[in-house]
């Protein structure tokens, strides 16, 4: 499968078979973070048939507590150099969507990765992190004060919605830092008292970068990506005279891109 | 605002009174029951110095501090916009000491021996106590911002985050910048010391540029992903009152500063600026760290939220903005609270007895949006999980509706009743 197409496959699953999960809310937050029936049907209907791997090799790092559960900032160290994993997925295991985002990581991609998430209330967070060979996995535990998936009043979007923001440092040792911010307001989804869905979310669904038509990164978001999806990395080698594309698209339908001149 | 808080500031000020009252400045004239060193006579350790006094008057209270007197963080803002003058935040120890049975040593802590309770001061004495407690504050993580470390670079760009010289400098500055000048100031990401701090900070900027530079521009660089503390109401007075003054920029921490060119990398932009406010990312006092009550890598004590003894060292208290006392922020009112939480645990630990379980914090925060406009939020807290937290009381924070200049008034009040109470 090409890797848009797998992105596409796991975003409709995201939104189909997420929602599914939901049941077993209550029973998860006890049940060890591996264990738990989200991070299960992660494992199975993405990774199957690759031994977990728990030892050190990545890491999900996080705040002691956050105050606000809307934007959580998280950490996530990928390996080493030689062992960057190429597929990776998020789990806030007590969220009513568990499955934050998905990310296929091209090969001038590297670690560490930050984000901001929603936080339904204090939970295991875990990180999967698929290798040619492996599933490593990862997880902590993230204190929150207040809910982040309160599904907000304000109906009208940001006049500057969609605006694509990039930034890169210049090279050390050919890596430089990088990030991107795309404007949106990543609304989740309002449910009634009989919980029937009473506003769907409105948040992005993909993001896509590429360097010179080649993917560096694609990421198939949920709604528990917090709002003004924020991504930190680095990058290998950029060079000037490169171009580097982020495009987006949403569950209305909207998209963008912009295209950003590397190595200056 | 709601009747209850206005008459728990009209008790506030009933007790200050009440302090005048000579029988509490009477000095010990039996030995002591207990000895307690207080480091810092700010929020925190000047109120805990107080009210310990008055519930424990055999216990002898000792106070190290450096300053002559007190400049309050609340409402330094007002200096930038013209709205107050530090002489008018600025109380001066005199005979606070005296008058409370307190002793008073000006000095800071060198070091600190928590197995043999001693205390080490800069100018060679020596203290020994039974029971230490550390209110020191916030100190600056300059090396987070690379191009701030070192006092040259941090004269030229002034945090203003502590009231005082710092803050006379911030107002110089922005009298000298030219009108159509460009003032950038960068908010660190949460936790930090006041929470609405740094957008109050902007509205009175902005108060003083409509003013005085009309054609200038303010730029805030803010770390955090949106206004952390009264969102609403400070976008509202933006909007109303500064539309076109004020271009605020989230997700956009600073990552550079060049403090001879005054230019400022963040995460998105290169900016010049005419006049360069960066507040540093903070972190506890570094006395705390030096006395063991942080842990590997952290940045603020842990504390047991019952008596706030320090959870990583014996005999060792730690209040205000070094603990992190989320989801109470870091503000003057909240240490000034744990101020006597500690005091009433100190006095009946001396008494053989057991701490109160339960003890309630209350929380005020104004705001200023221009030299007579404010509002409020305020809440209460409660301890959570054994100690291990504080957590909000159900149903008890909220917000003012609108700014009004009805609460300016209050806000003022608000500063002159609580100054009093620690320091009267």
């Amino acid at each position: 499968m090409r890797r848009r197409e797998a992105l596409l496959h796991i975003g409709s699953w995201m939104v189909t078979g997420a929602a599914a999960l939901s049941a077993g809310r209550a029973r998860a937050a006890r049940a060890a973070p591996l264990d738990q029936p989200s991070v299960r049907a992660t494992i199975d209907n993405l990774f199957p048939d690759l031994p977990i791997d728990t030892s050190d090799a990545v890491a999900i790092e996080g705040p002691e507590i956050t105050d606000d559960g809307a934007h959580v900032p998280v950490r996530l160290r990928l390996g080493t150099q030689r062992d960057t994993p190429h597929r990776i997925a998020l789990v806030a295991s007590a969220n009513p969507h568990p499955l934050v985002a998905t990310l296929d990581l091209g090969e001038r991609f590297s670690g560490p990765l930050a984000l901001r998430i929603k936080l339904a209330r204090s939970q295991s967070v875990i990180l999967l992190a698929a290798t040619g060979q492996r599933l490593y996995a990862a997880t902590t535990f993230l204190k929150i004060v207040a809910s982040g998936c309160n599904p907000g009043q304000d109906e009208t979007p940001p006049t500057d919605l969609g605006t694509i923001r990039f930034r890169h440092d210049p090279p050390r040792e050919g890596m430089a830092d990088a990030r991107l911010l795309i404007r949106h307001p990543m609304r989740v989804e309002q449910r009634d008292a009989s919980d029937i869905v009473s506003r769907p979310a409105n948040h992005i669904t993909m993001i896509n970068v590429d360097i010179d038509g080649n993917p560096l990164l694609g990421m198939a978001c949920g709604q528990s990506v917090a709002a003004d999806p924020y991504l930190a990395f680095r990058l290998r080698t950029p060079q000037a005279g490169e171009t580097l594309e982020i495009g987006w698209r949403d569950t209305q339908g909207r998209g963008g891109d912009a295209r950003f001149p590397l190595g200056i | 605002m709601s009747l209850d808080r206005r008459d728990a500031l009209k008790a506030g000020a009933a007790l200050a009174l009440s302090s005048l009252l000579p029988a509490c400045a009477t000095p010990l004239r039996t030995p002591p029951t207990g000895r307690v060193v207080v480091v810092g006579a700010g929020w925190g350790g000047a109120t805990t110095a107080r009210y310990l006094r008055r519930w424990a008057p055999s216990v002898e209270v000792t106070v190290v501090e450096p300053a002559r007197a007190f400049v309050s963080c609340p409402q330094s803002n007002l200096v930038l916009s013209g709205g107050r003058n530090l002489a008018s935040l600025t109380l001066d120890y005199g005979r606070w000491a005296a008058d409370n049975g307190i002793r008073l040593v000006r000095d800071t802590v060198r070091d600190i021996d928590p197995e043999r309770r001693r205390v080490q001061l800069a100018g060679g004495g020596q203290l020994e106590y039974d029971r230490l407690v550390l209110s020191p504050g916030v100190d600056f993580d300059y090396a987070a911002v690379p191009g701030l470390e070192g006092e040259a670079a941090q004269a030229r760009v002034p945090h203003a985050w502590k009231a005082g010289p710092q803050t006379a400098a911030l107002r110089a500055r922005l009298e000298a910048m030219p009108d159509g000048g460009v003032f950038v100031m960068t908010i660190p990401a949460a936790p930090y010391r006041c929470p609405p701090g740094p957008y109050e900070r902007a509205s009175l900027v902005a108060t003083y540029l409509a003013r005085h530079k009309p054609r200038a521009k303010l730029i805030v660089l803010d770390a955090n992903p949106d206004i952390i503390s009264k969102k609403g109401l400070f976008r509202a007075a933006w909007r109303e009152l500064y539309p076109t003054l004020i271009e605020y920029r989230p997700s956009n921490a600073v990552l550079q500063v060049d403090t001879d060119r005054l230019t400022v990398r963040s995460e998105f932009e290169d900016l010049r600026a005419d006049v360069l406010n960066v507040i540093p990312p903070q972190r506890a006092g570094d006395i705390a760290r030096r006395a063991g009550a942080l842990g590997e890598g952290e940045r603020w004590a842990r504390v047991n939220f019952i008596d706030y003894r320090a959870e990583r060292v014996d005999g060792i208290h730690v209040i205000g903005d070094a603990t992190l006392s989320t989801p109470a922020p870091k503000s003057g009112h909240v240490a000034n609270q744990q101020g006597k939480v500690l005091a009433a645990a100190l006095a009946d630990h001396f008494a053989g007895r057991d701490p109160y379980r339960d003890p309630v914090l209350s929380n005020t925060c104004y705001s200023f949006v221009s030299n007579d406009e404010a509002f409020n939020v305020a809440a209460v807290y409660r301890v959570a999980e054994g100690g291990k937290g504080l957590r909000l009381a159900d149903g008890s924070s909220g917000v003012s509706q609108a700014r009004s200049s009805e609460e300016a008034a209050l806000a003022r009040a608000w500063a002159t009743n609580i100054w009093s109470d620690m320091l009267g």
